[in-house]
């Protein structure tokens, strides 16, 4: 039986059938089944991280791997539990919106803080030098 | 998100700028308690949604069922993270002025099972050091206070030779910022990074905000549960349960990233 069978029936029998014709856009029931196997890959998902972490990958790549395995964790937690693949395609629009600027916000101050590093360095070999009583 | 990126921020530069804090910090991280609370978190997410598939359905018991597990496995996720914030008063791992931590980064379990080689070299370069210091104060009641350096310094020993030429034994090292470069000499002392305790600034302030997001959501759970056990949510009515169970999937996105990153540095 379809999921949205199912939720007929139920509604059906508790007679409030009447608001199911045009919610299925903005309310999704998910699947116990779906649900489980999003929680299971998580799981997966976490125990790799860590198996991963413990392996020397060479300077940048531990660090990438371990975000990506967190961006695809984080993928799976907005599309299915927190129903997004199911929403208006706006509402991924404005998600997809959110962490562009994020990382705009992450880049240009991290280029901005690399522009003042010669300040910094000089700031700090005084100190060095001068260490005040 | 907006909240939560400044301190992303703040961590992306700090870590950019001094990557061998991070490596000197997460030493004193059990990886196993924040594991344990990613997969705790990461149930009372499932449970979160069941929570609103049980409202839609109008399987009222189911509902309630969901939401108090919910809230007992965050009350797990702040017992944990009280474990851990205890130790870490404890050992006087604390942000700022307060950090005066009792065990250094290559005295930790950790950093033994890890790279034992570096942890023997290090034990070796402290006792050379201690060796030193009593053959100067020696060399110093003998000849006075003109005791020149060559008198005070003791043999290097074999073992110790060995280790630093083996790169297995000082690289870790140098990667936590104890010393400067591998040919470093017997005499150096080992260095704690100058802004460690910016790790432990970076790590309660994160971890905090992250839990006080726990602890909102704990009571919007309540709140639910009051409101559920009160007959209010039903395939007819179930918005808030939706709003409150997307808050807490946000709770658990946060502790998705923080976990690799503070926990997993390597």
């Amino acid at each position: 039986m379809t999921e949205s069978a199912e939720r007929q029936g139920t509604l059906a029998a508790t007679g409030q059938h009447q608001i199911v014709a045009d919610d299925h856009a903005y309310a999704h029931t998910i699947s116990t089944r779906l649900m489980v196997a999003v929680y299971l890959a998580l799981v997966v998902l976490t125990v790799t991280t860590v198996a991963v972490a413990r392996v020397e990958l060479g300077h940048p790549w531990n660090f990438v791997v371990a975000m990506v395995i967190a961006s695809v964790k984080a993928g799976l937690v907005v599309a299915f539990f927190m129903h997004l693949v199911w929403d208006r395609k706006f509402n991924l629009l404005l998600f997809l919106n959110a962490i562009l600027f994020l990382i705009l916000f992450l880049g240009l101050s991290l280029n901005d803080r690399s522009e003042y590093q010669p300040s910094i360095d000089a700031f700090e070999s005084a100190q060095t030098a001068a260490p005040t009583p | 998100m907006l909240f939560f990126a400044g301190l992303f921020c703040a961590y992306t530069i700090y870590r950019a700028e001094r990557p061998e804090v991070f490596n000197w910090g997460h030493q004193f991280l059990d990886w196993r308690l924040g594991g344990l609370n990613t997969i705790i978190l990461l149930t009372s997410s499932l449970t979160a949604a069941w929570a609103v598939r049980c409202a839609q359905l109008g399987y009222r018991r189911a509902l309630v069922i969901n939401i108090v597990a919910t809230i007992v496995l965050a009350f797990g996720f702040l017992g944990i993270k009280y474990v851990e914030y205890s130790h870490k008063f404890h050992e006087g791992l604390l942000p700022g002025h307060h950090f005066a931590p009792s065990e250094e980064a290559w005295e930790t379990k950790s950093f033994h099972a890890k790279h034992p080689l570096a942890a023997e070299l290090a034990e070796e370069l402290n006792g050379y050091q201690a060796s030193q210091e009593k053959a100067k104060e020696i060399a110093e009641a003998h000849y006075g206070a003109k005791a020149t350096e060559g008198q005070a310094t003791p043999a290097v020993p074999r073992r110790m030779r060995e280790l630093l030429r083996n790169p297995e034994a000082t690289q870790p090292l140098v990667d936590i910022g104890a010393i400067r470069n591998p040919e470093v000499e017997p005499q150096e002392g080992l260095l704690r990074p100058k802004y460690a305790h910016v790790f432990f600034s970076i790590y309660f302030f994160m971890t905090g905000l992250h839990g006080i997001h726990v602890i909102a959501g704990i009571i919007v759970w309540l709140w639910l549960l009051r409101r559920t056990i009160a007959g209010h949510f039903g395939p007819k009515f179930f918005g808030p349960i939706d709003f409150g169970a997307l808050y807490w999937h946000l709770v658990d996105l946060i502790w998705i990233y923080l976990f690799p990153l503070l926990y997993l540095v390597s």
